[in-house]
């Protein structure tokens, strides 16, 4: 059976990752900007593994394990931090949080 | 290549096919006769007793944190296990190296405990 | 499969170590006693710090690597790690002001300051991406809490909230970057990746990948266009805090990219002498010009903060040897300075109230206070880079730098920079000594620890600025170490 080139795999972490920043761009939600930077990262994570094929060495992957791990604790960090900006503010949108300006 | 991702493109056509045309026949064919049960929220049978955006308690979001990040420790668990006979035969490192890591993710449950994180109040 | 036994020099790694222990004792120990004195706290911190700095000269005559090349402590690496620890005694020290004392009450505070410091060592003591990585988010996590941590008020909240989405923007960028070098070369140590390329012509996914590594650095240093952040985090975090950030998170990025341009991606793949010119160009003038119209002396010392990224990228841009020791020089006076200027800042400020932010609330010190107000002149004139201050001669080693490199209109446009500096740098200087206030700000007495840390800032920046030699032979060794 033919193998799925790997282009194809770097093809499609390269559009999630082109998607994860103009979510970060665009959208105004700072739990949808969050999650954004998540598919920047699955992006990362995909290419990483795509290339630890394409060298036939484990690095790659045992850089996606530290990826997802410090991942989560900056997604942890990131909810606290929201949760507590809407307790005060009573929003998440990142357009309305600007006490303070440019 | 092409060919070798037919089934799958085949199968991607089949259902959603299957789905538009189970959507505009029923529309077509079916007799139209609500009435409030019918129109009403489907909870299992039962009848629906309020909205389903309601706030939850924060407790849930902290509990659900650090199971979030003790769980994805995890995975360093798994490529040292799978070495972990064979190294064995160089020393005890390996196990003291894992008996570190867990003494290193007890200090943080440790302290998560005694702030209080995991009381339910 | 072939064993070999793990490599394990820990001894290489024992100011590290020293850090993240006293950061863990500074977590665990509040949590059985919850009445320990901050002063107590403050002293398990400064003594983690001192035995890591003193652990850190016994390396210096034992440079070596380890961990399987996971681990690279050259003289560079160590000279950066001095750097780092001097920057963290100096932040814990100036945390004894007025408004700290209302929330700083327990360990957390100085453990979380500790660990962002282990981070910024770990991040600089190696050449490997991996690890790299790590230390940068251990960094940024305990920087994204310490941002928020008077959790009462939003500006701090919201400066977390901001630092921590452009910072995990940034990250993504970062590892976009090495992912695609890794692509290229199948390798993520740095002398690894430069063989690799040198050996089979690596294609175009080295250069775009070493250019999304910059663009994720450019974020964390602060260079212009990617600066958005700079001004609300530094305006809105803990003042030790923005203190620590502006001065560490800095030089552990520009340890990174002195070594990313140096060792990993050379100029034979990328030209970037002209990248990183363009990029000084920016960063200083967007710098200095936005720092004049600010009235919030916390926003200007952020866009001035800037301008000196766009300073120490002119050295860089040069991509030698002196050019890397100048940054060292820089970044030790940067230090001083930077962190002095906070602390006075810090020590102004009322207890339960705001801070006192305004030029204009630094009207007719210098008379009512005249250390204090000696001491911020002095950093005020360091940062413009007057003689005989350290700031003048880190500056002039800087463009020196670059004119070996013949960047001749880089240096002209630098200098004129500077000179457009000394304005806003002396408009507090004015504020200080010649004009009267209708209300003079009452800023009652300071806590010893803190004039501790003015005092050790002052005699640096002046020492620095008079009498470079041991530090600059130091240094120089530094920047040919491993490169």
């Amino acid at each position: 059976m033919n193998a799925i080139p790997l282009n194809f795999f770097l093809l499609v972490a390269a559009v999630l990752f082109a998607i994860g920043v103009a979510g970060v761009l665009v959208r105004r939600n700072a739990l949808v900007i969050l999650m954004s930077i998540e598919l920047m990262l699955n992006a990362v994570n995909l290419t990483f593994i795509t290339f630890a094929a394409k060298w036939q060495a484990l690095d790659g992957q045992l850089f996606v394990f530290f990826i997802m791990a410090v991942a989560a604790a900056e997604v942890a960090v990131g909810l606290a931090v929201i949760i507590s900006v809407f307790r005060l503010r009573g929003t998440v949108h990142v357009d309305e949080i600007n006490l303070l300006k440019g | 290549m092409l060919h070798d991702l037919m089934p799958i493109l085949l199968l991607f056509a089949v259902s959603a096919i299957l789905g538009v045309a189970i959507l505009i026949l029923t529309n077509l064919f079916g007799p139209s006769r609500p009435n409030p049960v019918k129109l009403s929220t489907y909870e299992s049978g039962k009848i629906p007793i309020g909205g389903p955006r309601i706030r939850f308690s924060i407790r849930f979001y902290i509990i659900a944190m650090l199971f979030v990040l003790f769980d994805i420790e995890l995975v360093f668990f798994y490529p040292w296990a799978v070495v972990y006979r064979q190294y064995l035969s160089l020393g005890s490192f390996i196990f003291w190296e894992m008996i570190l890591f867990i003494g290193l993710l007890l200090v943080g449950y440790f302290y998560a405990w005694k702030k209080g994180a995991l009381e339910w109040e | 499969m072939e064993l070999s036994a793990p490599l394990i020099q820990l001894d290489l790694i024992t100011p590290q170590l020293i850090v993240l222990a006293a950061a863990i004792l500074l977590l665990l120990l509040p949590l059985f006693w919850r009445s320990l004195r901050r002063e107590f706290l403050a002293a398990i911190a400064l003594a983690g710090i001192a035995a890591a700095l003193a652990a850190t000269f016994w390396l210096w005559s034992r440079p070596g690597w380890g961990f399987a090349g996971m681990v690279t402590v050259d003289r560079f690496a160590l000279a950066f790690q001095a750097l780092f620890l001097l920057g963290g005694l100096l932040t814990v020290l100036i945390s004894f002001n007025r408004i700290e004392e209302e929330y700083v009450q327990h360990g957390d505070f100085f453990g979380l300051l500790l660990l962002a410091l282990f981070g910024l060592m770990v991040m600089t003591s190696t050449t490997h991406f991996l690890v790299i990585f790590l230390g940068l988010e251990i960094l940024s996590i305990a920087l994204y809490v310490l941002a928020g941590y008077r959790k009462m008020r939003v500006d701090s909240l919201e400066a977390a909230l901001k630092y921590l989405l452009l910072g995990a923007f940034a990250t993504g960028f970062f590892l976009y970057g090495v992912a695609l070098i890794y692509g290229a070369t199948g390798q993520l140590e740095m002398a690894h990746i430069r063989e690799a390329a040198a050996a089979g012509g690596a294609g175009w996914l080295l250069p775009a990948g070493a250019l999304l590594v910059l663009i994720g650095f450019a974020f964390k240093a602060a260079l212009v266009p990617f600066h958005m952040w700079t001004p609300d985090v530094y305006q809105g975090a803990p003042t030790p805090v923005t203190a620590f950030m502006s001065t560490g998170t800095k030089a552990a990025a520009f340890a990174v990219l002195a070594r990313l341009v140096s060792i990993a991606v050379p100029v034979e793949t990328i030209a970037w002498g002209p990248v990183l010119a363009v990029l000084a160009v920016l960063t200083m003038t967007v710098g200095n010009f936005m720092a004049i119209v600010q009235s919030n002396v916390k926003r200007m010392l952020a866009y001035s903060s800037i301008a000196h990224a766009g300073y120490l990228l002119v050295a860089l841009a040069a991509g030698n040897a002196a050019g890397r020791s100048a940054i060292l020089y820089y970044l030790l006076i940067y230090t001083l300075m930077n962190i002095g200027a906070f602390g006075v800042i810090a020590w102004l400020g009322r207890s339960g109230r705001e801070e006192r932010l305004t030029f204009e609330s630094y009207r007719g010190l210098g008379y009512r206070y005249p250390f204090v107000s000696l001491a911020m002149a002095a950093f005020m004139f360091s940062l413009a880079g007057i003689p005989p201050t350290g700031g003048f001669l880190g500056k002039f080693f800087l463009f020196a730098a670059a004119v070996r490199a013949e960047y001749i209109p880089l240096v002209v446009i630098a200098v004129l920079n500077a000179v457009v500096s000394v304005f806003y740098y002396m408009r507090l200087v004015v504020n200080l000594y010649m004009r009267e206030a209708e209300e003079p700000a009452e800023a009652g007495k300071a806590h010893p620890l803190l004039i501790a840390a003015l005092v050790i800032a002052l005699i640096g920046v002046v020492w620095l600025g008079v009498a470079p030699g041991g530090v600059l032979g130091a240094f120089n060794a530094a920047a040919t170490a491993g490169m």
